[in-house]
Parts: C-alpha cells; structure tokens; sequence
C-alpha cells in the first residue's frame, strides 16, 4: 500500500500498526495482571521483581520518546555533542543504582518517594516536592502523548487529536489491568523491540549513508554540527546531565521499581540499564546528523527521525521506526501513570485521606488514579502547544532542584527541612527565570546549582541528627491498613 | 577544532555494537532468570 503524497505511510498502515500494538500490549497486560490482585501487586509488583525484569524495565521506561525524538533533533541543530549530551542522560540511571540499594534498605516497606521526602523532612517539604514532582511528571506525560499524536500525524497522516487519543487510551487500559507487573511485564517486550529495531534501523541507515560521506556533506555545508568547542551544545551537555539526574533521582517512577525489585536487585539491574541506554541516544542522533547531508528539508525539527528514516529507507524504516517510537512511547507513558497513581493513592488518599482504608479499596483508588490521571494528561494535550523540547525542559530547573534535597536526606543526618524546601524552592525559582531570560540550555543547571548551595550549606550550618531508622518506623503497619 | 572521520565512526558504530549486545545481553538474563524461576 503506498502513502500518500508527503507521508510516510499509508493511514491504514499507521491505525493497523497501532492495531496490533495495543492489541498486544493490552493481551499482555492483562494476562500479567492476575499477579496485582493484592495493592502490593499493584504498586510495586509483590516487590520481587528479578534481575533480567529489573533492567529491562528501567532501561525501556528511560527510553521515551524525547530519546528517540529529541536526541536526533539535539543532533540536527547541535551536532555531535547534541547526541553526546543526550548519552550524558544515561549517568541519571548509573547513579541512581547506590541510591536504589540504599532506598530499598532503608524503606523495605515503602511506596513512594513522596513518602520518603515527608518522612525525612516533614510536611511542608512533602508539599513542595509533590507539587513540583507531579507537574513534571504530567509535564512528561504530556510531551509523550503529544509526541504519539505528532508521530502518527507525521507518518500517517492519522488526525492528531485522534492518533493521541489512542495512544493514551491503550496505555491506560493496560496500566489499569495489571498496575505495575504489566507496566514491567510489558517494559520488557518493549524494550527487546527498541533495541533490535534501533539497531536494524542504525544498519540499514549506515548503509544508505555511510559515515564517512556524512561527515564529508557536514564538514561542507555545517561544520558547526562537527565543532568540538560548539558552545549552546556544550551548555546542552551539562543541562542535559542534571535534567536526568533530577528526573531520576526524585521521581517516583524510579522509587517505585526500587521497591519493587527483590532484595539485592536494585543497584545491578539500574547499572546495567544504565549501559544499555548509553548508546541509544547516539544510534538515533545519526538519523538527525544525516539529515543536511542528505539534503532533506526538515521543517519540524522533533520529526526528523521518522522522515530521515522514511528517506532512506522507505516504508519500512517508516514502519520500524513506528514500532520503535510506539513502544518507547507506551514503556513511558505506562510507567508514569502507574506512578503517579501510587503517589497519589499512597501520599493523598492514603496517608492524608482515608487513612484506615483497606488495601481492596485502596487498589479500586489506584485504578480510579490512573484513569484520571490519562484525562487530566488527555485534556493538557489537546491544544498541542510547542514543540517537544519547549515542554520537556521547562520542568528542567524544578528537577534538578530536587537532587540535592534527595542525596542529602538519603546519606546525611545533618541535613535540616527547612534547607531541603528552600533548595528546591530557590533552585526551581532561579531556573526558570535563567529558561525565560536566557535559555532552557542554562536552566537546569542553575536550579541545580543555587539548590546545592543552599542544601549544603544548610547541612554545614545545622546540628541536626536524624535518625535514618525512622523511615521505616511503622512501615508495615500503614502499609497494610 | 572538528570531530575527525575516525571519531565520527568509533561513536556510530560503537554505539550500534553497544545496542545490540545490549539487547541479546537482556535476552540472556530472561533466560536465566526464568530458568531459575527468578523472573518475578
């Protein structure tokens, strides 16, 4: 079936495509989900999850479709240290791997980072940091379902609203089913098929254009994409390097599978992940650096994957790259349904709400979370406003506030509450006035900086000695109400 | 100063190998994993 003038699939082929996929993932969700009877089950897979399950899941939940998206356009418009700083996202998992070992032995029974930050530092820090950790994870959730409704429109010419809408409606469907054992289940499926497409894709494409006339073509027409000294992409770096490491340290989607994973687990399976991530953003940046010289016209510059694909490769390397893009997408967009569902039922409903609710009502809320959670991301996505740098990275600076607060309260005693909310609070303030005033390229990197700051001199300035003990105090007790 | 040729390649294809030792690592570990009834 051939694709109409200017896409690169045939409709048929894109809602067949989306067809099979979400009869797959839902099939599986389902079928998984019989092991998240319990709410345990549900928020934290039984937390016995081992170590092939463990990676798999961490590995396919980083890969979003901002890698597989965004890194071919940091590529197209910042070169080869454009897909460099997108590798340097990759330390966010490498260095969470102590800190999922340690989160595991100091909260056995625990559900939420949201959970940790309150009993750590109180309330008012509790406040803080799920008011901005749940903006950015709606933030991501938007840019994801955004980008699902973008990548059919683009390939397809599947009408955004109705592309989006399935996309989102797939994802929630299994997250529903089977809670965080489909969202792992499926992450694993998920991430074998990114990996061998990536690398179907990266052979084919290398063939197509080899390197070597590539960087001819560049050296040529923009030899700016070649410098080593190119200064935005130099400044992408770092922001790039503390945008994940916020991401990662504070979300909850990285706390839950901490949780969930078995006893000794946690930090093998986020090294691991981390190796495997590294390089994907590189295999992908190649189609963004191929795209001058090629001489392909790119006008919307967070598409440039599925358009240097579909040019080089024709309808299969648009077909590939659906499937890649499509499960990227949905090994994310699960995840952080399911997150967001824990924080809000365990955090809110749970520890603030309904405190004596039974874990059968406690798991019927969770569901009820996820799908709310869907509508409320269904709705901030309608307008489709931006691009998918413009709305990831404005949640840039109140991430990297957030690694500081989480280091500091995991491994010193000495640090007070009130330094871990002004941290974050200054730093999330300073960044986004450094994103308005000079860039998204500074901005984490300020929220970063002014945060250390004042948490570590919060820290050198106090006498306080928290008792790490007291993160697990009643653990078991509240847990199972 | 430009990345070289040489560099541009050892990046690309390194990357590429790194991806799909990656995957058949992973493969390896479910196999493994499932073996020893470890997998959840």
């Amino acid at each position: 079936m051939n694709a109409p003038p200017g896409l690169l699939l045939a409709p048929e082929v894109g809602w067949a495509l989306l067809g099979a996929f979400s009869v797959l993932w839902i099939g599986l969700g389902r079928f998984w989900g019989r092991r998240a009877k319990s709410l345990d089950g549900y928020m934290v897979a039984n937390r016995n999850v081992g170590l092939a399950l463990g990676t798999a899941t961490a590995m396919a939940t980083w890969v979003t479709s901002n890698t597989t998206m965004l890194a071919p356009q940091f590529a197209l418009e910042l070169g080869v240290w454009g897909a460099l700083a997108y590798s340097t996202a990759s330390l966010g998992l490498f260095l969470f791997a102590p800190l999922a070992k340690r989160i595991r032995q100091l909260m056995p029974h625990g559900y939420t980072s949201g959970e940790f930050i309150e009993r750590r530092y109180g309330g008012t820090a509790w406040l803080v940091f799920v008011t901005l950790s749940m903006f950015y994870a709606l933030t991501w959730l938007v840019s994801m379902s955004m980008a699902g409704g973008l990548l059919l429109e683009a390939l397809a010419g599947v009408p955004y609203v109705y592309g989006m809408t399935a996309v989102l409606a797939v994802c929630t469907a299994y997250t529903v089913f089977g809670g965080l054992v489909a969202v792992i289940g499926t992450d694993f499926v998920q991430s074998v098929i990114i990996l061998i497409g990536l690398t179907v894709v990266a052979i084919l494409a290398v063939i197509a254009a080899p390197i070597a006339e590539v960087h001819a073509a560049l050296s040529a027409e923009r030899p700016m994409l070649l410098d080593v000294l190119f200064p935005a992409a130099l400044m992408a770096l770092f922001n790039n390097l503390l945008f994940g490491l916020g991401e990662v340290f504070h979300s909850n989607v990285w706390w839950s599978r901490a949780f969930a994973m078995r006893d000794g687990i946690g930090a093998r399976a986020y090294t691991l992940a981390g190796v495997a991530w590294l390089p994907v953003p590189v295999v992908g940046g190649f189609l963004g650096l191929a795209a001058p010289a090629l001489g392909i016209g790119v006008s919307r510059p967070d598409m440039v994957a599925p358009i240097v694909a579909g040019h080089l490769l024709g309808q299969a390397g648009a077909v590939i790259v659906f499937v890649i893009v499509f499960a990227s997408i949905a090994s994310s967009i699960d995840s952080l349904l399911a997150a967001t569902s824990d924080l809000v039922t365990n955090d809110i409903i749970h520890r603030r709400l309904r405190r004596h609710a039974s874990d059968a009502t406690l798991r019927r809320m969770a569901t009820a979370v996820v799908v709310g959670t869907a509508v409320v991301a269904w709705v901030a996505c309608l307008p489709n406003i931006g691009n998918l740098a413009t709305v990831l990275f404005f949640a840039g600076p109140m991430v990297a506030s957030m690694i500081w607060p989480i280091l500091a309260g995991l491994y010193w005693r000495r640090t007070p509450a009130w330094a871990a909310t002004a941290g974050m609070l200054a730093g999330s303030s300073l960044g986004l006035l450094v994103y308005f005033e000079i860039g998204w390229y500074a901005a984490s990197t300020t929220g970063a900086i002014v945060s250390a700051l004042v948490v570590i001199g919060g820290t050198l300035a106090s006498r306080e000695r928290f008792d790490f003990a007291r993160l697990s105090d009643g653990d078991e007790r509240e847990a199972v109400a | 100063m430009m990345f070289s040729v040489e560099l541009v390649t050892v990046l690309i294809v390194g990357a590429i190998v790194l991806v799909a030792a990656s995957v058949t690592a992973l493969l390896v570990l479910w196999l493994r994993d499932a073996i020893k009834g470890e997998l959840w």
